[in-house]
């Protein structure tokens, strides 16, 4: 940038709202963060002393590990299932020609307009109706259904920037259509899948409203965490929520490292 | 290396509406060098595309060193494809690019290694097979595209506009280069471009094509000098037309330049009606000394290294072009009234666009 350019008046205005911005949305989670290392019972701002106790209290609690457990299972298998369609669907809708295919487009890029507690309601609906006893795989559906169009959105994007020609490069050079996909498209939509695996697994692991209509027993993590607040105020959920904190702000900085992180917002 | 030829007989290609190559016959002879010289969105692409085996044609048929390639899918054609953006692997390597082909074909990685590196030298690549093609520059990259092409040994090699993203002075030496590499190799190339300088530079016959068809296929000169249409004409090189009729008195045919108090008596018999009369530039001089001569007045000069190219405007007030090359003397300046004339002999005369043999 040019010296002149950091006076003039809109730059100065950008600047001081991006601060602001940062500033709104991470002073809560450092006060989260801070309050989990209060050596007493209450969690307050600033801490009454300082201890780590809160967070060994966190293994004290098992329904929490098991929750947690099961959220990262659950992340973890329906980002897989999202990513392996959305490939599958992205190659098909961008470089297939076949009716309908703009319709189709549209209607998998859907559920990401529905509202949750809608979407929440109405797989709770149809799972009674059906008769499901299978909390599981009740949450492994709806998490695909949720996850999927991040993953396909993500990916799509990656194979309309992708030049085509390459493709077409490598038939003609004697590759089959498979292996045109797996030794040129597939390796170039690599960084695209770090950023829908990032993508998918976060919105699965912190979805709270959808997944609360599905929840009987086995919770995932938000919806046990939810459930503990309103038992109890000590800060063990301050404690799992700083290491939910860091952990995401570790995962930003390695897909930063990998991919760069203007490709993935 | 084996040379094929390339028949191609008849084809069109259609896609939904549109038909960008319609009943197209070409015979590429085996080792020639042939370009498809024509506007944007003539179908140019379009026909190198189904020699490749990436259009379908819907009908006619296309052989290749003699044998019908219609079902032929364009991973077992044998071609080599040059693309305009290159369409280099940008994940892969200057070597592992040019490997490709070989690697597709189950060539040993021993033997792929030995050949990448064969070809790499013959483009002058040696030093960059590590590289990756981001890290090269245009011409460079063009190199790369045109080493994978060759190195699995193609019946026929595919061109489409390699030149166009190249800045003038390293386009004229890839022209070279392309050349002497295409007569060496000896392989049978279509080369297709909308540079009608570089169309005659390179070829030794150009397709001129225009809605997907070929209007005229000659070598360079012949396409230069007679032009088989008025398309042609002002498509290659600059033409200078004068509307004019042609009347027969006594056996004898006379041209009359419209607008212009011109007549001219020419020298053999042509059937009576509206005509159009063509001269290139260079055929135009300033002086009377040749047989046609107007009056004219000279609008602007541009001075261009290996001439001066006026504008002179006639008594009807259309623009004529006139190339003055070195070793001419006469040269009138802005403003000034001249002569221009020309010779009988470099007249093309054309009726409803063809021209009159
Ligand atoms: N895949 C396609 N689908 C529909 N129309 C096409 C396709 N490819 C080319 N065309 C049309 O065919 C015509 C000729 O195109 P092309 O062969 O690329 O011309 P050129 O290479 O001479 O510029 C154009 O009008 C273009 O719009
Ligand atoms: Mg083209």
């Amino acid at each position: 940038m040019k010296a002149g350019a950091a006076r003039d008046p809109l730059t100065i205005a950008a600047t001081a709202i991006a601060f602001v911005t940062l500033f709104a949305a991470t002073f809560p989670l450092f006060v989260t963060t801070i309050t989990a290392f209060n050596a007493t019972n209450e969690t307050v701002f600033p801490p009454n002393g300082w201890s780590l106790r809160w967070f060994w209290n966190i293994v004290a609690q098992p329904e929490l590990v098991e929750a947690a457990a099961f959220s990262l299972v659950l992340a973890v298998i329906s980002s897989a299932i999202s990513i392996s369609l959305g490939v599958v669907s992205a190659v098909a809708l961008t470089r297939k020609k076949f009716p309908g295919r703009d319709l189709i487009d549209a209607f998998l890029m859907s559920p990401l307009l529905v509202p949750q507690v809608i979407l929440g309601l109405s797989f709770l609906v149809f799972f009674v109706r059906i008769g499901s006893k299978q909390p599981f795989l009740n949450l492994l559906l709806l998490h695909v259904v949720l996850t999927f169009p991040y993953a396909l959105r993500v990916i799509r994007s990656s194979l309309i920037r992708m030049n085509p020609k390459l493709e077409e490069a490598a038939v003609g050079l004697g590759a089959s259509s498979l292996k045109s996909f797996f030794l040129v498209t597939f390796p170039q939509m690599r960084p695209s899948l770090f950023v829908a695996i990032f993508f998918c697994f976060v919105v699965s692991f912190d979805n709270f409203t959808a997944s609360a209509f599905l929840t009987v027993s086995g919770a995932t993590l938000p919806v046990q965490i939810y459930f503990n607040i309103e038992s109890s105020l000590d800060p063990t959920i301050s404690a799992i929520s700083a290491l939910l904190i860091v952990s995401s702000a570790f995962f930003v900085i390695v897909a930063d490292r990998v991919v760069g992180v203007e490709k993935i917002v | 290396m084996k040379q094929a030829g390339i028949e191609i007989e008849k084809i069109t290609v259609r896609y939904g509406n549109s038909v960008p190559v319609r009943a197209l016959s070409l015979d590429v002879k085996p080792g020639e060098f042939v370009s498809l010289l024509g506007p944007s969105g003539c179908g140019k692409t379009t026909t190198l595309r189904s020699i490749a085996g990436f259009s379908d044609i819907a009908e006619g048929d296309i052989r290749i060193g003699g044998v019908s390639v219609r079902d032929v899918p364009a991973n077992k054609r044998n071609i080599g494809m040059v693309y305009q953006d290159y369409a280099l692997f940008p994940h892969m390597s200057v070597e592992k690019n040019i490997g490709f082909g070989l690697r597709m074909r189950n060539v040993s990685a021993d033997e792929i290694r030995q050949r990448a590196f064969a070809a790499a030298e013959q483009l002058r690549l040696s030093g960059f097979l590590d590289r990756y093609p981001q890290q090269l520059s245009g011409g460079q990259q063009q190199r790369v595209a045109l080493a994978r092409a060759l190195v699995v040994r193609p019946d026929v090699l595919l061109l489409d506009e390699p030149m166009a993203a190249l800045d003038k002075q390293l386009r004229s030496d890839m022209q070279f280069e392309l050349k002497d590499l295409q007569k060496s190799v000896g392989i049978t190339t279509v080369f297709v471009t909308h540079d009608q300088e570089e169309a005659l530079s390179l070829s030794d016959r150009i397709a001129v094509m225009h809605d997907g068809k070929i209007l005229q296929i000659d070598k360079p000169d012949t396409l230069y000098q007679f032009p088989a249409t008025r398309f042609v004409a002002e498509f290659v090189g600059t033409a200078n037309l004068f509307k004019a009729k042609v009347s027969n008195v006594g056996g004898k045919s006379r041209i009359e330049l419209d607008g212009l108090n011109v007549s001219i008596q020419l020298d053999r018999e042509l059937k009576a009606g509206e005509v159009e009369v063509m001269l290139r530039p260079e055929q135009i001089e300033f002086g009377n000394e040749a047989s046609v001569s107007l009056p004219v007045r000279v609008q602007s000069t541009v001075f261009v290294g290996v001439a001066t190219r006026y504008q002179v405007t006639t008594a009807s007030r259309q623009v004529v072009r006139v190339d003055v090359s070195g070793v001419q003397s006469v040269r009138p300046a802005t403003g000034e009234q001249a002569t221009i004339s020309w010779r009988l002999s470099d007249m093309r005369i054309y009726r409803d666009g063809r021209l009159e043999p």
